[in-house]
């Protein structure tokens, strides 16, 4: 059964918005997708704070996809927030950059990311890689808590 | 008979007037004669006596009176003869000494007496030393007396220069001491040796107007340290006539130190209860140059440890900009990595895009366009990467351990041929290759190679590749031919430069940065690459990775 | 020869009298004396004298020593053992007293004393040549006048000889004549040393060396003696003879030895020497022959001895030597000495061995007549 939840997509970059939601059109996830540009705001989306004190905290996504080059606060940083904090700490966060720096994918990790993507630059290899994930975490991991881990 | 006769009547004569008294020695029956003799043998004696440069005095035990003297016995004790008959010896001697007035204390001793005046005006030192006689049945006693000045002196010399040399050396062991301190132990000591209450070295400054002036004890305020050169006073007087002054107007010593004609500081000691003679002089002297001597070191050494700290503070201010200029790489080729692919990326996925949602729109050459388009993204990106990858491996740090290079080779080669299978290939690879290196970076090398050799044998008919070593001295050569394409042996200097191709991307797919990668990996083994090839016939690229001693040795 | 005109006289400070010896300690005090060494014989050291003037002396503050081991002929031994005992002791003078011997051995000691050596190297004349410490005599005799003269006899026992010793150096510097020491002596041998002191004076008056000084000494001798010796042979305690003797003996001793001797004592010597003979016995049996063969060389002063010893005029005129040999024999008689050498063991044999010592003695020198060794030899052979 697919999950029907939100997804989070946090990333500054326009065209990668809308790169990334064509590759889910592609992949068929029909799932809402919330899009924040920067990792303040992913946390305010999260906790309801800030300009989203109107949404229901209680309303967490499924499934979180994170770009590590944010302005404000980094990824990493929001990655942090999230594993630290109750009511978050069990959701997949999905690393989706461009880097492969070591410091970023052991960060990453570190940190409790569940899978790290690096954005490809053919588009065709996103989709794919999107389709794995997709297929991986909404599909097997519907259950939040049996996503960890 | 008769002239035997004769002969004993010449005899009898004879006889006859040594018996009437009338003989040689018959005219002497007076006892004057004989007395005059030893009188003159004790005359004689006494002359010697008298002329000996030892003291002999006879002393009456009883009364501790001087019964006789000889001559040197009134020079050394600067009295006539008449005057010391009678008196004691302790009273003759300088009331100064420490002598018992009963001379029992050096009775068949040795007595020093010191400082004792003399005619002349000079001190002289005296020995004594006591004996016993008995003659004419009277008990005496006799003092030997030696006047040890000169003696004394040449010891005293002998200590003083050696005490010298060792504040010579005590000096020159002053450490972590500025040249104030340093010069003020210099004149501590030189004080000490002369006996002086005070010392001074007056440096003249360069421009000779004024001097700096340091003293033996901290007498002199801070203030009063810098004083003109034009004063007038002894100071002037001896750079003015570059030689030293004793006593005088100075009431002491003041000698010129002089560096060549220039005299470069005046020494002053002061305060000897006695006055100050030529040895003080010498040993002053002697410790100024030594004392200057120090100080020159010591500025030579203080001018070195300026430079050198200079030196570190540039090699420090070097490194942080080196480091800066690091970070500032690293943000670059972060932000290569992240920033220049996001662009890439939005090329070739909305190239894509219209590709394929308005393929059916397009004409045939808009779509050639788009896939063009599409085909260079894909390749900047994998040029982004492997720049990224030399980047990365030239800030990587080397870890060697020692693992099967013939193992790795295997690993590599099967991954190849997995991802681009092919037949009638022969992989040939020597068994047992052992080496220290960094597994990890040896990996990309192999791989790069083999992936390289892979490559340009797939246009042959038959794909041979072998890889082997080959010992030579100390270190191993390890070699991978190909029968591929090979090279112009013209190029071969361009092989290993970012970005150079010697084929066409058409021909052989790349992005000429992999052989810079291994090029770089290998410098950083301390080892050496380089390739042969004939065109057409194959290539072979001989790499080493610096010897297993050298290596232990960095470790 | 100049030497033939010159004399010379010389004689010790000389005190004559009864206690003279007792002016012993003040001579040992101003010559400087501090410690003596007093040379004598038992005999007189048992007569008490020595007692006597070594406790006045120690009184004084002047230690003494005192050597006895003096044989009747003093020998070179004895000299020896005087030195050593001299030396050790730290003496500085010498005090003789006794008769010939005695003083004789003070001689050689004080030589070796002050030269050192063997005392045989100083036999002859005038062979000393530094002076000996100070030596003060005090005769007990009267005859050998060693306490005036030049002389030392002394015995060396191992070649059975006798040998003199001539220098003025030994000549004493002190003799003090003392009348009362002379009781002491021998009845026998009051003869031998009245003899042997009028031997002296005889042959120092006929000696080709006397001058007037010694010629008066001599007389004054030949005549005390000739006078005084009969009487003190006999009567032992005429003191006045006794005096007199002692007097004679010096004027005797004062004349030889400045005068010399002559072949009487030549002759004498080797006969003590090889038969121990006493020397004025061995004198006052030669005299007579000497005389007989002097006498026409010194006709006059033999004539003139005999006059003293009471010749008649015309027994001279008349019986020449003969009477000059008469009146001395008469003398020797009333003293008790007659006989010859052979009398007393002198054998014939000897006599060449004699002769030859007689011809090199000193003493023969100033004899009138200078013989030969036949004449020598002749002469022990008329004595014999």
């Amino acid at each position: 059964m697919i999950s029907k939840g939100t997804i989070l997509l946090v990333e500054d970059n326009r065209d990668d918005e809308v790169l990334t939601l064509r590759a889910f059109q592609k992949n068929r996830i029909a799932n809402p997708v919330a899009v924040v540009r920067d990792g303040q705001e992913a946390l305010d989306y999260l906790f309801a704070t800030g300009s989203y004190t109107e949404r229901d905290a209680d309303d967490l996504p499924v499934i979180i996809l994170l770009d590590l080059k944010l302005p404000k606060v980094n990824g990493l940083e929001v990655l942090r927030e999230i594993r630290n904090d109750e009511r978050t700490r069990v959701i997949p966060v999905i690393i989706l950059t461009t880097s492969i720096e070591d410091e970023d994918v052991i960060g990453s990790y570190t940190l409790g990311a569940n899978s790290y993507i690096r954005k490809p630059v053919d588009f065709t290899e996103f989709v794919e890689a999107v389709r794995t994930l997709g297929n991986y975490w909404l599909l097997l991991n519907t259950n939040p808590s049996a996503g960890r881990r | 008979m008769k002239r035997r006769s004769e002969q004993t009547r010449e005899e009898q004569l004879l006889l006859r007037e040594k018996i009437l008294g009338l003989g040689e020695t018959s005219f002497r029956k007076s006892y004057y004669p004989e007395l005059r003799i030893r009188l003159r043998e004790l005359e004689r004696f006494r002359f010697i006596l008298d002329q000996v440069s030892v003291g002999i005095v006879i002393i009456d035990p009883r009364t501790n009176s001087i019964v006789d003297l000889n001559e040197e016995t009134c020079r050394l004790l600067n009295k006539p003869q008449k005057e010391l008959r009678g008196m004691r010896l302790a009273d003759c001697l300088d009331q100064r000494s420490a002598l018992n007035p009963e001379m029992t204390e050096i009775e068949n001793g040795v007595a020093i007496i010191r400082d004792l005046p003399s005619a002349d005006g000079e001190l002289r030192t005296l020995e004594i030393t006591m004996h016993h006689a008995i003659f004419g049945g009277e008990e005496y006693r006799i003092a030997i007396m030696r006047d040890i000045t000169r003696q004394r002196a040449a010891e005293q010399a002998i200590i003083r220069t050696k005490d010298m040399f060792e504040s010579v050396i005590r000096i020159s062991a002053v450490q972590d001491a500025g040249e104030e301190e340093i010069l003020s132990a210099a004149l501590r000591e030189a004080a000490a040796l002369t006996e002086s209450t005070h010392a001074y070295c007056a440096i003249l400054s360069p421009d000779e107007t004024f001097f700096t002036i340091s003293s033996s004890s901290d007498d002199i305020p801070a203030m009063a340290r810098l004083s003109p050169a034009d004063r007038g006073g002894p100071w002037e007087e001896v750079i003015k006539r570059r030689e030293p002054i004793l006593g005088g107007r100075c009431g002491g010593i003041c000698l010129p130190i002089s560096e060549g004609d220039r005299v470069v500081a005046v020494i002053t000691l002061r305060g000897k209860p006695l006055p100050y003679d030529e040895f003080d002089l010498r040993v002053a002297t002697y410790l100024g140059e030594a004392l200057w001597q120090i100080v020159l070191r010591y500025r030579a050494e203080e001018r070195l440890w300026q430079l050198n700290e200079e030196l570190e503070r540039r090699v420090m201010e070097r490194t942080r900009e080196l480091a800066n200029l690091n970070s500032e790489l690293e943000a670059f080729t972060y932000s290569v990595s992240h920033d220049l692919r996001a662009p890439l990326r939005s090329i070739n996925g909305f190239s894509l895009a219209i590709w394929e949602d308005f393929a059916d729109d397009l004409p045939e050459d808009a779509r050639l366009y788009l896939e063009r388009i599409r085909s260079a993204s894909e390749r900047m990106g994998t040029l982004i990467d492997d720049l990224l990858l030399l980047s990365r491996i030239s800030r990587a740090e080397l870890r060697r351990q020692e693992f099967s290079l013939t193992d790795l080779a295997h690993e590599v080669i099967e991954e190849i041929m997995e991802q681009e299978p092919r037949e009638n290939a022969h992989v040939e690879i020597e068994e047992g290759m052992v080496v220290s290196a960094d597994r990890g970076l040896m990996r990309s090398v192999l791989m790069n190679l083999f992936s390289n050799a892979w490559k340009f044998t797939g246009k042959k008919e038959k794909t041979e590749i072998l890889f082997r070593s080959q010992k030579n001295n100390e270190s191993t050569t390890y070699c991978i031919s190909d029968n591929g394409a090979g090279f112009d042996m013209a190029y071969k200097k361009k092989l290993f430069l970012p970005f150079s191709r010697l084929h066409t991307t058409e021909e052989f797919p790349g992005t000429g940065i992999g052989l810079a990668t291994i090029a770089r990996i290998i410098s950083k083994h301390e080892g050496s690459i380089h390739a042969e090839g004939i065109p057409g016939q194959g290539a072979t690229f001989y790499f080493t990775l610096g010897s297993k001693e050298r290596t232990g040795v960095l470790q | 020869m100049t030497v033939d005109t010159l004399r010379k006289f010389v004689m010790p400070e000389v005190i004559f009298g009864e206690g003279a010896r007792m002016q012993a300690v003040r001579y040992l005090d101003n010559l400087g004396v501090a410690h003596a060494f007093i040379v004598t014989d038992p005999g007189i050291i048992n007569a008490g004298w020595i007692r006597e003037i070594a406790s006045a002396a120690e009184a004084a503050g002047i230690s003494a020593t005192i050597f006895s081991q003096v044989s009747e002929n003093p020998r070179t031994t004895e000299v020896d053992a005087g030195t050593s005992m001299y030396r050790e002791n730290g003496c500085d003078g010498i005090l003789a007293i006794g008769g010939g011997s005695p003083m004789d051995c003070a001689k050689g000691i004080a030589i070796l004393s002050t030269n050192g050596g063997m005392i045989q190297q100083y036999e002859g004349v005038d062979q000393i040549h530094h002076m000996g410490p100070p030596l003060i005599c005090i005769p007990t005799t009267a005859g050998s006048s060693a306490d005036v003269s030049q002389f030392a006899i002394l015995n060396e026992q191992e070649k059975l000889r006798k040998f003199g010793i001539i220098s003025k150096t030994i000549i004493p510097d002190v003799t003090l004549v003392d009348p009362d020491l002379l009781s002491t002596l021998p009845e026998k041998f009051i003869g031998y040393c009245g003899f042997d002191a009028l031997t002296h004076a005889i042959e120092a008056y006929v000696s080709t060396g006397s001058s007037s000084l010694t010629d008066l000494h001599a007389l004054e001798a030949i005549r005390i003696i000739g006078e005084a010796l009969p009487v003190a042979y006999h009567e032992r305690e005429n003191r006045e003879a006794a005096r007199q003797m002692m007097l004679g003996s010096l004027h005797a001793g004062l004349a030889f030895s400045n005068a010399s001797l002559g072949l009487v004592h030549a002759m004498a010597h080797p006969l003590s020497g090889l038969y121990d003979l006493p020397h004025g016995e061995a004198n006052s049996l030669l005299l007579p022959e000497v005389i007989r063969y002097n006498y026409l060389s010194a006709q006059a002063r033999y004539n003139r001895i005999g006059e003293i010893l009471g010749a008649s005029e015309e027994d001279i005129q008349k019986n020449g030597v003969e009477a000059i040999i008469g009146v001395v024999r008469g003398l020797a008689e009333k003293v008790g000495i007659s006989g010859s050498l052979g009398d007393r063991g002198v054998l014939r044999r000897d006599i060449r061995t004699l002769s030859d010592h007689a011809m090199v003695d000193g003493c023969i020198v100033t004899n009138p007549l200078l013989p030969d060794v036949e004449e020598v030899m002749r002469l022990y052979e008329a004595a014999l």
